[in-house]
């Protein structure tokens, strides 16, 4: 069990950090507006929670930090890398090319060309056309010198990422190994051209990560807090540094679902609704079984279809004090579709959400707990570690028994990874959906699992 | 009329409404359909009343597993190929194309052929709605001959069969689909313009077209009310989706779910049962509504349809039914598309007990 743990946020409008102890108490926290200088608000963050009674920065043996980084990067198209794209599918998927459908200033800035190859799997697995190295080999050698990165995409590889790892397998012979490359396998699901914007920008981001792994180092070496560091996602786990490296896709989101779980955890809701309060507005979250409800559609992220899994979030304006009475129902009408449990945790301190809180009070149970304008900082500090596996298998009894297996041991696997105890990780959800349409329809099965850090 | 970036979104948004449960996700196909226009300028609407006599109308879509397609995206010559097969076995050249069902990717994906072959759309499909079965089609009930039945994979592999009848045609389909990538571009019941004019079901994308107009409406009650104006519809139930039971077998995954009454429904509880559409509805042992009427799942949020696969216990949902096209009402559109198609020992019985008006 670490001793001390530190929750570190960074938003786009403030920062805010929290030291818990080993029984869970807040014993300093802090909240500071984020400037154009990020780092130095991170300075200020940190030194205020150092300063805490009773801690002793040598104390603190982990830290997770959730940042607001990848996401500004990519609205303001600032710090992402040259992606050369790489598709392999020709001639299927040709009827739309790859990153046709991003807004032209976001495509421009991070396409260093693009390429549809042949190759590709079919949904059985079935690799039915070679990978066309010569063409890769062409397209790489166009895009040397212009390409920071390469993300490869190839068709069903979810289910048969041989030409994926084929290609990356060419990316470093002909760009050398120090090429990054971004696997679509490795970071969504089926949907092709979700899983490939997800991959694209996940090649766009590797700079963006690397910086702000730097900055914590930077951070957290002088004030003597070596402590294992941890990454959030946008699905509310956290992956280690590492793995952040390699998917810095996953940070995107990541605050809201840091607030639903911190705010879940202050208030000990496990079903409810979340209010996080910011100058503006308030991010409302939906809290069910204890955890982030999941949008179930695709995400639109600056223009871009992604099938990222962030929780499904409401914005209700709290400009000038006053709540619109409308807005508010029509808010409350909306999440109540989704949790109907009228627990409502007001996240923030000030005359906004002391208002919010009153007037919530009146249709259901409002809580106000303590330190909930740093219920993000500590959303961090309790987040679970997860990992998700999805397959298709033939609808066969036994193939579905060992596919299930194989998904769920993958999961699992995954979760540890990402740095969940193997003591403590579970299966927290199977789907299984047949795939109708067909004779004998296969079956998809998604499998997630979660635990806490090791 | 056209069809272009102006108003496909609301062709799409339409199809889905179309479904019934079925015909998969439209947001892909409408993606494609821009992007075809967008090369290749867009496509002509034309009337069945426009159509000359002897013009050759191709009525065509995908079959297969909607969700195989969102990853299998498709060629986008697949139209190209279908034709030029139609050519080879019947030495006609195609003058126009129609989707041979209007519901979701399948109303929108042959825009995308239209474009890029500089063809004609008719104004016009086959179902109506979705139905699961490729013979499902108006055309059977007026005589047309399925043959040639066209498949192509999208990589070059082409089959042109000549099956014996109508079920033949969906049986031989469905056997190849699983080698052809689980997902294919279909075309069958090729016919001349004076055959469309009393053999298809009229008007389909322009009923698409307002449907997708009506879900733009402003407010959510309102919204629903414009759309069941346009279908004709009424509402069923509005609650939450209760129990849900998935199964799979004979071909089609299935199931059944129960929804529960909200406020103004209290203590009502409706059963859905589903294979690739919602088929019946049945409320305290009897049916109160049946395929071929359409049976519509729309989230009460935000009045979007649901299709079976994304059904999910906890939704909120409203459910209303439409009345079929009346291709389907005679006695023998019933025996291809009525419940006991599907399995049901159950009476086509007419919206009989749709309650409610929206």
């Amino acid at each position: 069990m670490p001793d001390l743990r530190l929750g570190v946020d960074l938003g786009e409008t403030h920062a805010e950090a929290v030291v818990l102890d080993d029984s869970d108490r807040v014993l300093a926290r802090a909240r500071t507006p984020v400037g154009e200088n990020v780092e130095a608000s991170l300075r200020a963050t940190l030194d205020a929670v150092s300063d805490g009674e009773g801690v002793d920065p040598r104390r603190i043996t982990r830290a997770v930090l959730g940042s607001a980084a990848a996401l500004e990067a990519v609205e303001r198209r600032r710090g992402l890398r040259r992606v050369a794209v790489l598709r392999i599918g020709a001639p299927l998927t040709l009827a739309i090319p790859p990153l046709a459908t991003w807004p032209a200033a976001l495509r421009g800035a991070v396409s260093a060309g693009e390429v549809v190859v042949s190759g590709g799997a079919e949904y059985d697995g079935r690799m039915v056309l070679p990978l066309d190295e010569v063409a890769v080999t062409r397209f790489l050698a166009t895009v040397a010198g212009a390409a920071e990165s390469v993300a490869v995409t190839s068709l069903f590889s979810p289910i048969s990422p041989e030409h994926e790892l084929a290609a990356a397998e060419l990316v470093r012979r002909e760009l050398g190994g120090s090429m990054r490359v971004s696997l679509s396998h490795e970071i969504g699901t089926m949907g092709l051209l979700e899983r490939e914007n997800a991959s694209v920008l996940n090649a766009a981001l590797f700079g963006v990560v690397e910086g702000l792994l730097e900055t914590m180092r930077q951070t957290l070496e002088p004030r003597h807090i070596d402590a294992e560091l941890f990454i959030a996602k946008g699905d509310g786990t956290v992956m280690t540094p590492e793995h952040s490296l390699r998917f810095p896709v996953h940070m995107l989101g990541s605050g809201p679902a840091s607030a639903i779980r911190g705010g879940a955890w202050l208030s000990g809701a496990v079903d409810g609704v979340t209010f996080d309060v910011a100058a503006r507005g308030a991010t409302v979250g939906m809290l069910v079984n204890g955890r982030p409800h999941e949008r179930t559609a695709p995400i639109d992220l600056a223009g871009i279809g992604a099938n990222l899994r962030l929780p499904e979030i409401l914005t209700l304006a709290l400009g000038g004090g006053a709540i619109d009475e409308r807005a508010l129902t029509a808010t409350l009408e909306i999440a109540a579709r989704v949790q109907p449990v009228a627990t409502y945790v007001v996240l923030g301190h000030g005359a906004a959400a002391r208002e919010l809180a009153g007037r919530l009070a009146r249709v259901g149970e409002a809580i106000v707990p303590g330190d909930g304008e740093v219920a993000r900082a500590v959303g961090l500090v309790i987040a679970p570690a997860g990992g998700r596996a999805d397959r298709i298998c033939v609808n066969r009894e036994s193939a579905r028994a060992t596919t299930l297996q194989a998904a769920r041991a993958d999961a699992l696997a995954h979760a540890i990874h990402a740095g969940a105890d193997p003591d403590g990780v579970r299966i927290v959800e199977i789907e299984e959906v047949p795939l109708s349409g067909l004779l004998d329809p296969p079956i998809r099965i998604a499998v997630r699992a979660a635990g806490p850090l090791a | 009329m056209q069809l272009d970036a102006a108003n496909l979104p609301r062709l799409a948004l339409g199809t889905s409404v179309l479904g019934a449960g079925g015909g998969g996700d439209s947001a892909l196909a409408l993606i494609l359909a821009l992007q075809a226009v967008a090369e290749h300028g867009p496509v002509t609407l034309v009337q069945l009343s426009e159509l000359r006599a002897d013009m050759v109308v191709l009525p065509c879509g995908m079959v297969g597993a909607p969700t195989i397609a969102e990853e299998r995206i498709w060629n986008g010559d697949e139209g190209r190929t279908l034709c030029e097969a139609v050519t080879g076995a019947r030495g006609q050249h195609v003058d126009a194309l129609m989707p041979f069902e209007i519901a979701g990717a399948n109303g929108v994906l042959p825009v995308m052929w239209a474009a890029r072959l500089g063809l004609p759309l008719l104004d016009a499909d086959g179902m109506g709605r979705a139905f699961p079965e490729l013979h499902q089609q108006a055309m059977r009930l007026a005589g047309i001959p399925p043959s040639p039945l066209i498949l192509t994979d999208g990589r070059g592999n082409t089959l042109t069969l000549d099956p014996a009848d109508d079920v033949w045609a969906e049986r031989l389909a469905r056997g190849a689909l699983a080698g052809l990538g689980g997902v294919g571009a279909a075309a069958l019941y090729c016919m001349s313009g004076e055959q469309a004019r009393r053999a298809t079901i009229a008007g389909s994308l322009s009923l698409a077209l307002a449907l997708g107009e009506a879900m733009q409406t402003d407010g959510v009650r309102e919204r629903l009310r414009a759309v069941c104006a346009t279908l004709g519809a009424s509402a069923l139930i509005e609650g939450r989706i209760h129990d849900l039971e998935r199964r799979s077998g004979g071909g089609f995954a299935r199931g059944a779910a129960t929804v529960v009454g909200g406020d103004g429904d209290f203590q009502r509880r409706v059963r859905l049962e589903f294979q690739s559409e919602f088929l019946l509805a049945l409320e305290d042992g009897a049916a109160c509504a049946t395929v071929p009427d359409l049976i519509s799942v729309l989230s009460s949020d935000t009045c979007a349809p649901i299709g079976v696969e994304r059904l999910r216990q906890g939704q909120q949902v409203t459910v209303i039914v439409s009345p079929t096209p009346a291709a389907w009402r005679s006695p023998a559109g019933i025996a291809i598309v009525g419940p006991a198609a599907f399995g049901y020992e159950v009476e086509f019985s007419a919206l009989a007990r749709a309650t409610a008006d929206a």
